[in-house]
């Protein structure tokens, strides 16, 4: 960050490239949007660039990095009406599986996209923070500037709409 | 064990699997750790739960990704200065947008990157990115100076002539701008919509040239405008 406080353009360069396959991972699984998901990641890169004395040390530089990410994506999402927090969730009762989605074991991960479309980008960016990034739920809660408890409800419920989606093959599981 | 879904018994069950996630990543501190390992050993249901917790994290983080189009175009961007011999780190294209981006960002009045009052905290942030955009629309269709750009090339290979009209305004509107507000603040600047919305909500028009300070200062005052800015030389201040 020092390199690219001073304007060194080949350490950010170096910076884009380790951090583009995190960033779009996490953007992606966001925001649903592969277009949305190139201009999110090039517009938080640009702020690191331009911003670099922002990051002062406090934190983690990931948590700095994903803390734009999502800001970024919340920013992009609210300009095209996507929920960004589903707030009725918890109520609405899971969609039943149905035959369609009583699949074989190889089509788990097909059944889990599905699933994770019909979570709000607050709850998918938990989900993928947690499993994918092996983040913590404080430097979760850092990234998306909430209580601690709000993260560990968010994947609560998380894993409950997931549990509740993959519940035919849970017993292969177990 | 079947495949039905364990409810929470209340406290300690519910403290402990919803510290699960954590733990089968190793993201727990030692005291938190130690409190899930103890009480696992003697809870078979939480240790279902966790082999569960165990399974889906793997699944998710195994998840395939659709990146390779997404990836294939923002490469195709980063390679485009390469193509005009003008490399990455050699101070080209892209380099040049960035330094065009901080030129907007240190020079830009107040205004310009302060959210307007009553917009949420994410807005300055916002308009960073929406700044990176005006970058990205000048190249296209601000009028090259050297005959030399690929992208002006394209641009005329594909129009056979050049453009009638090219963007000389960018303006950004409050997301909850209605249809007939955004209309009206085109036709009463005499502006024409060049290109946009961007799925970041630039907008870049066409004035003619004799008024355009004039409808950029019109915009300027309309409560549902952000941003307008001239984006060529003769209208940069």
């Amino acid at each position: 960050m020092a390199r690219i406080a001073r304007r060194d353009l080949r350490a950010f360069e170096e910076l884009y490239r380790a951090y583009h396959p995190r960033l779009t991972r996490f953007l992606m699984t966001m925001t649903r949007r592969p277009p949305l998901v190139e201009e999110v990641l090039n517009d938080t890169m640009m702020v690191v660039w331009n911003r670099p004395e922002r990051f002062n040390g406090s934190s983690r530089l990931s948590t700095w990095i994903f803390a734009i990410a999502y800001r970024t994506a919340l920013g992009a999402l609210r300009r095209q009406d996507q929920p960004i927090e589903d707030k009725g969730a918890d109520q609405r009762p899971a969609s039943d599986p149905g035959p369609e989605r009583q699949l074989g074991d190889r089509q788990v991960q097909a059944v889990l996209l599905s699933a994770l479309d019909d979570l709000s980008s607050d709850h998918r960016a938990v989900v993928d923070l947690t499993y994918f990034h092996d983040m913590g739920y404080r430097e979760i809660a850092e990234i998306m500037d909430c209580p601690v408890d709000t993260v560990k409800t968010r994947m609560f419920h998380a894993r409950r709409h997931l549990k509740r989606i993959l519940s035919g093959h849970l017993a292969d599981w177990l | 064990m079947s495949g039905r879904i364990i409810p929470l018994r209340g406290e300690p069950h519910e403290r402990i699997q919803s510290l699960l996630p954590w733990f089968v990543t190793d993201r727990l501190d030692a005291a938190e750790r130690a409190e899930v390992e103890a009480h696992l050993t003697g809870c078979p249901d939480c240790r279902a739960e966790e082999r569960l917790e165990r399974r889906l994290g793997s699944e998710v983080a195994a998840m395939p990704m659709d990146v390779e189009q997404s990836w294939a175009r923002l490469r195709a961007r980063l390679e485009r200065p390469a193509s005009a011999n003008r490399g990455w780190g050699s101070g080209g294209g892209l380099a040049a947008a960035w330094r065009g981006l901080g030129r907007i960002l240190r020079g830009a009045p107040p205004w310009t990157l302060q959210p307007v009052h009553g917009a949420p905290p994410w807005m300055g942030w916002a308009m960073a990115g929406q700044a990176v955009l005006m970058v990205a629309l000048l190249s296209m269709v601000w009028p090259h100076g050297g005959s030399s750009s690929t992208v002006d090339a394209r641009y005329h290979a594909l129009g056979a002539a050049p453009s009638p009209r090219a963007g000389n305004v960018v303006v950004m509107f409050r997301p909850d701008t209605r249809e007939q507000d955004l209309r009206a603040a085109l036709l009463g600047g005499q502006a024409r919509l060049v290109d946009g919305p961007t799925a970041a909500g630039v907008y870049v028009l066409n004035v003619p040239a004799a008024r355009r300070p004039a409808a950029v200062a019109a915009l300027r005052r309309r409560p549902g405008v952000i941003m307008a800015e001239p984006i060529d030389a003769a209208g940069a201040r």
